[in-house]
């Protein structure tokens, strides 16, 4: 359980100071082998402490991505400065980005979920559409604005991750407090039936400062070890 | 210890104030309620990448209870714009999202943001960084922030980027 906040948290756990520019470091799970259509799951939150001194993020997100990984779609909740947001509030977010050399398409929606709901998050290509559409729980947050399989080549890859934008930011979650991804399922078809992730591999950045740990075939606790 | 830090808090307050202040002193000021004061981009009707929908507010625009001031104030209020940031616009529109919504049992998308009496303010040279995967140091990343601040009761409602 995270700390009793509603949407902000000004008694978090303080992390470092900043150290370098911005960057990207993740913190879960990952598929590159099997074809995929549709990355879902629910994630609980839990408030993330950001280094000081520079502009940071710490974001909890789904996605899926081409196997180069220049283009992707993903949807999630995020604290941060950048883009001018309130730092004292989790805001759910979607971004996608065609292809390398392509502006991303950020959109940040506010309220956020609050401290310790567990809320479900999907990004999964629409066979009508022929776009990738970005779920937070049953609204839809955007879709995008060009087919993926015009531009990307099967297999795509499923990604439930954290990710920061520096070490020093702590990802989601506390070694008393992680977070659950829970219900972790891709699509194998389009439009398909979800289903437990075939060939998902742990990815960690930044040493032991972050951890993930597997659950069983559809579920991961994610945190950050050494706050 | 409280790791929230704004650097920039002062920086943003001096933007606010210069551009207010300089639209005061060239005599801009002089417009009617909800009319912009700011150099009024030439807004299309329908922007694809975001989906959004876009109408003159017409006769709505009198119930706007946010000043364009206020708007900016909220808009600009928190977070980091980074450095080289310009305030380029603030608008008094009507506004459709297309693409945020739900869909009901029968298929029919109800958005979220339906013909909302809203300040779009606008920024561009805000930093605009990549989640998810990195941008690379070569690539374009997106500059241009889109602040959507509800005229009724000063919420902001939406940060949108694509350019």
């Amino acid at each position: 359980m995270g700390l009793p906040i509603a949407n902000g948290n000004p008694g978090a756990t303080a992390a470092g100071t900043c150290s370098g520019s911005l960057g990207n470091y993740f913190n879960g799970w990952f598929t590159f082998t099997v074809n995929t259509w549709g990355s879902t799951a629910n994630i609980s939150t839990e408030w993330p402490s950001l280094c000081s001194g520079q502009a940071s993020f710490s974001t909890a997100w789904v996605m899926i991505a081409d196997p180069d990984l220049g283009g992707w779609a993903q949807a999630g909740y995020i604290r941060t400065q950048l883009w001018n947001l309130d730092s004292r509030k989790l805001y759910v977010f979607s971004q996608y980005r065609r292809a390398v050399g392509f502006q991303p398409i950020t959109k940040f929606f506010s309220p956020g979920p609050p401290n310790d709901a567990v809320r479900s998050y999907t990004a999964r290509y629409n066979p009508m559409s022929r776009r990738i559409d970005l779920y937070y729980e049953d609204q839809r947050l955007d879709t995008t604005n060009f087919d993926p399989t015009a531009v990307w080549s099967q297999p795509w890859s499923s990604q439930w991750s954290e990710e920061t934008g520096h070490c020093q930011t702590d990802v989601p979650g506390l070694p008393l407090d992680r977070v659950h991804y829970t219900v972790v399922r891709q699509q194998h078809a389009p439009g398909g039936p979800w289903q437990a992730p075939i060939g998902a591999q742990f990815g960690r950045d930044c040493g032991a400062k972050y951890a993930t740990q597997q659950v069983n075939q559809t579920a991961f606790d994610a945190w950050t070890a050494a706050p | 210890m409280n790791v929230e830090r704004r650097p920039h808090g002062r920086r943003r307050a001096a933007l606010v104030i210069l551009v207010l202040g300089t639209l005061a002193v060239g005599g801009l000021w002089a417009g009617t309620a909800g009319e912009s004061r700011l150099p009024v981009y030439p807004a299309p009707t329908f922007l694809a990448d975001p989906g959004w929908r876009i109408e003159p507010p017409g006769e709505q625009a009198a119930l706007a209870k946010l000043s364009e001031a206020d708007a900016i104030a909220a808009a600009t209020a928190s977070g980091d714009l980074g450095d080289g940031t310009k305030l380029l616009s603030a608008q008094l529109v009507i506004l459709t999202d297309e693409h945020y919504g739900s869909f009901d049992a029968a298929g029919v998308f109800h958005p979220t943001i339906d013909h909302r009496l809203v300040w779009l303010v606008r920024t561009t040279g805000t930093p605009v960084p990549c989640l998810g995967l990195p941008c690379g140091p070569d690539e374009p990343l997106a500059s241009e922030l889109n602040v959507v601040v509800d005229a009724l009761t000063g919420d902001v409602l939406q940060v949108a980027s694509w350019r």
